[in-house]
């Protein structure tokens, strides 16, 4: 053994000194498995409620639809994408999309603390702000993150839901995760029915997009928007989706108002051809309209209405969704405050 | 023959101690080390070492019977620790203070021994558990490649590599 390796062995042997106590290392272990072997067991009987609950689920939402006109967060649309049940709203990452509660809140699962803030579920994405603060236990909630490159796209795999004893995860903390090819999602919750229930909504986004209507790659042609709604998709540089959402009542018509009262702008002028790279965009999509609202620094615009229209903040208002976690230029008129809900 | 996935009770707390408590008593800590060494922070550790053990503790009975249980559980550590899960999962224990300082690992020295040991932590996972297995847990190579079922060739590059790369982190030249 030469120098290196025996002051390797040294360092090894001194920093080890410093793991944690084993404290109730048996009885944590022995919850953990039966965490583990309840888990088993939920998941075979959410299986077969699933199997019998489907069918009516779907009669449930007809039936609400024949008879009123049914709440506006439910996305009843006739392109075959699936409903939205009520109290449930869909969040999209990539090729991958899935159903949480409404009530969750967007941002980091680990600076949930600053300024107050509860621990209270949220859905974190890739990127974005994120508060120069770690809390002692990250919250609950929804994450998806990117695996490394080189996955199968049709590889799928599972991390049963297991109750974590261990620190940094809050109370009671069941997560579980789900992959689908380059994309896992890890959620956190303070029941392990809770954490199966959303996981089980995890689905890869087909060719008729996700629920809201959303394709998974900006290049890929949208299907068709049911009147009344106003669908918001938005994509990263590399044209894949970031975050869906979808309008209704009241909302689509505001957002075609703002559109429409952005002033024209001569594109060449203003915007030179080295400038016109890949650039984040936010696709807004109503039955006559379909306008792409261009986040490319310098090149900030509207297009698709004809002429490029320059960005304005009610536009930005209604573009930037709940949770926004991508960024802005910094020569954008930012709308005083930004839309929660 | 305890199948997998069987439900092994083999005490809960307030009861009488087992031989799975027994057993996790006396080679708990040396687990935790290893894991630590693995993994370069507290929290990660622990949660690899319950993994391993609540993984175990249904198959107790069988384990309990092989002839080296310690190689047994620590392959299990070994295993969470380089599971597809644990790959993707947040790296960093979380600590309740502001980033504005760095953040060095707690309780290590400010001297060459610390620069080494989080020189190791920086290694790529494969380069630092080969690493860990040969100079903290002292194992052969042909071990190392049975316990991580990888080819005894690829152990020695793994660790060539790593050493290579302490070297560089170290500012020393490579012999």
């Amino acid at each position: 053994m030469n120098d290196l390796e025996q002051r390797l062995t040294d360092a090894l042997v001194g920093g080890a000194q410093e793991a944690p106590a084993p404290v109730g290392l048996a009885d944590a272990a022995r919850a953990r498995a039966r965490s583990r072997r309840r888990a088993r067991m939920t998941g075979a009987a959410a299986l077969v409620a699933l199997c019998i609950g489907v069918p009516t689920a779907v009669v449930a939402v007809r039936g609400s639809d024949s008879a009123h006109p049914g709440p506006s967060r439910v996305t009843d649309n006739p392109t075959g994408v699936p409903s939205v049940p009520e109290g449930q709203r869909v969040e999209s990452w990539h090729g991958v999309t899935a159903l949480v509660p409404d009530s969750w809140g967007h941002g980091s699962l680990e600076d949930w603390c600053a300024d107050g803030g509860r621990l209270e579920p949220r859905v974190e994405r890739p990127g974005g702000l994120r508060l120069d603060i770690k809390c002692e236990t990250s919250t609950y909630g929804l994450s998806f993150q990117q695996l490394p490159p080189g996955q199968d796209r049709d590889q799928v795999f599972d991390w049963p839901v297991t109750l974590q004893t261990s620190k940094g995860w809050p109370p009671d903390a069941e997560v579980g995760a789900h992959g689908i090819g380059d994309v896992l999602v890890e959620v956190t919750a303070p029941t392990s029915e809770q954490a199966q229930a959303i996981l089980g909504t995890v689905r890869p986004i087909g060719p008729e997009g996700d629920p809201n209507g959303c394709m998974s790659s900006r290049g890929e042609a949208p299907p068709a928007v049911p009147n009344g709604l106003l669908r918001i998709c938005r994509y990263d540089a590399e044209g894949l989706l970031e975050q869906s959402e979808t309008l209704t009542g009241s909302d689509p018509g505001a957002v075609i108002a703002a559109l429409e009262a952005a002033p024209a702008i001569d594109a060449k002028a203003s915007c030179p051809d080295a400038a016109n790279g890949p650039q984040p965009v936010v696709r807004l999509l109503a039955p006559t309209i379909h306008a792409d609202v261009d986040l490319g620094g310098d090149c900030a615009r509207i297009h698709g209405l004809g002429t490029d229209r320059a960005l304005t903040s009610d536009v930005l208002y209604w573009s930037l969704s709940p949770g926004w976690s991508g960024s802005v230029p910094a020569n954008v008129p930012l709308p005083s405050e930004l839309r929660t809900e | 023959m305890v199948q997998e996935g069987a439900w092994v009770d083999t005490g809960a707390p307030g009861q009488e101690s087992t031989p799975f408590d027994g057993w996790v008593a006396a080679r708990g800590p040396a687990l935790l080390k290893l894991a630590y060494t693995l993994t370069g922070n507290a929290a990660d550790a622990e949660d690899v070492v319950q993994e391993a053990l609540a993984r175990a503790l249904p198959r107790w009975e069988r384990i309990s019977r092989v002839d080296n249980v310690d190689a047994y559980v620590r392959r299990m550590v070994v295993n969470a620790h380089t599971s597809w899960w644990r790959r993707f999962r947040r790296r960093e224990a979380p600590v309740e203070l502001v980033r504005e300082q760095v953040v060095v690992a707690e309780a290590v020295p400010p001297d060459e021994r610390a620069r080494l040991w989080r020189a190791c932590q920086r290694l790529p996972e494969a380069q630092r558990t080969a690493i860990v297995l040969r100079y903290y847990e002292q194992l052969e190579y042909a071990e190392i490649a049975e316990l991580t079922g990888v080819r005894e060739g690829s152990v020695r590059s793994r660790v060539s590599r790593g050493l290579s790369a302490l070297r560089e982190a170290m500012g020393e030249a490579d012999e």
